[in-house]
């Protein structure tokens, strides 16, 4: 949905997603490191049009992860599926590029929204199993494995399980200073800048 | 005289395999085909920690675009050596 979040890190910030957003977002998920976990798009109007869906959706929000110094994109995040009744929704449609370093800032941001910020109580994720690195991530920042789910995502002719994870607002605190102390790291790399 | 490079890159490796094996937790032989992206470890936190232990025991100050290339034994040997020779 159009939303006003917007939240600034050491290094990167999330700031909602714009329809001219479209050809990074294509580019970014047709890059075919990242498109074996992704659902397929044919084209940019496609993208397009999906974000005009997007953006009447209520209880869904999609953030560009973005360098502070320049605004230069390096991915995408989102929470969505809000379950109002229970204060719980899914951390999704997190793509970075190949180099980034915005990993634990990108986290770190979307959860200091997700429970300080909008309220929520839970945040879950679905991660497919063989996307190991993204799996020991949310292991290593201290989500709770709650177990495999079966045929979770569709993803062109075949059905994939998933690994969910899920961080309750008791334990973000914990999950936040594992994420700060990293991000502090990244953001010390990243202000190094190029080699040329 | 002078050493010979292929020493200090064979040195180079060790010292390389012994920080990723005290970072992984594990023990990494020569050969072993440590590659990034078939670590389940090595993930984007891990990296961070794998980074600055490897500026330490190299002595050597990696730039920004090149830590996402930081993915192998030998491509850290090869991106070591160049700041290395600079």
């Amino acid at each position: 949905m159009r939303h006003d979040l917007s939240l600034d890190g050491h290094a990167f910030r999330l700031r909602p997603i714009e329809r001219g957003d479209s050809g990074f977002v294509l580019a970014l998920r047709s890059d075919p490191r990242a498109a074996p976990w992704l659902h397929r798009v044919s084209g940019l109007e496609e993208q397009a049009e999906w974000l005009d869906r997007y953006f009447l959706r209520p209880g869904d929000w999609y953030w560009i992860v973005e360098r502070r110094v320049d605004g230069t994109p390096e991915g995408t995040i989102g929470l969505y599926n809000l379950d109002r009744a229970t204060g719980r929704a899914l951390l999704g449609r997190w793509v970075l590029t190949p180099r980034s370093l915005a990993a634990a800032e990108s986290a770190l941001l979307v959860y200091t929204l997700a429970f300080d910020r909008l309220g929520l109580d839970e945040v879950y994720t679905l991660v497919i199993t063989t996307n190991v690195s993204v799996v020991s991530f949310h292991d290593r920042a201290g989500l709770e494995r709650v177990g495999l789910v079966h045929d979770a995502f569709h993803l062109g002719d075949t059905t994939v399980d998933a690994i969910e994870h899920r961080l309750r607002k008791e334990r973000w605190p914990a999950t936040r200073e594992i994420l700060e102390k990293h991000a502090v790291q990244a953001a010390r790399l990243v202000e190094r800048g190029s080699s040329g | 005289m002078t050493d010979d490079p292929r020493d200090a890159d064979q040195r180079m490796e060790e010292i390389v395999r012994e920080t990723l094996g005290v970072v992984l937790g594990r023990a990494i032989r020569p050969g072993d085909p440590v590659v990034r992206e078939r670590q389940p470890d090595w993930d984007s936190l891990k990296h961070i920690e794998v980074v600055f232990a490897l500026e330490d025991a190299l002595g050597v100050r990696f730039e920004a675009d090149e830590i996402g290339e930081l993915t192998s034994v030998a491509s850290i040997v090869e991106r070591a050596g160049r700041h290395r020779a600079s």
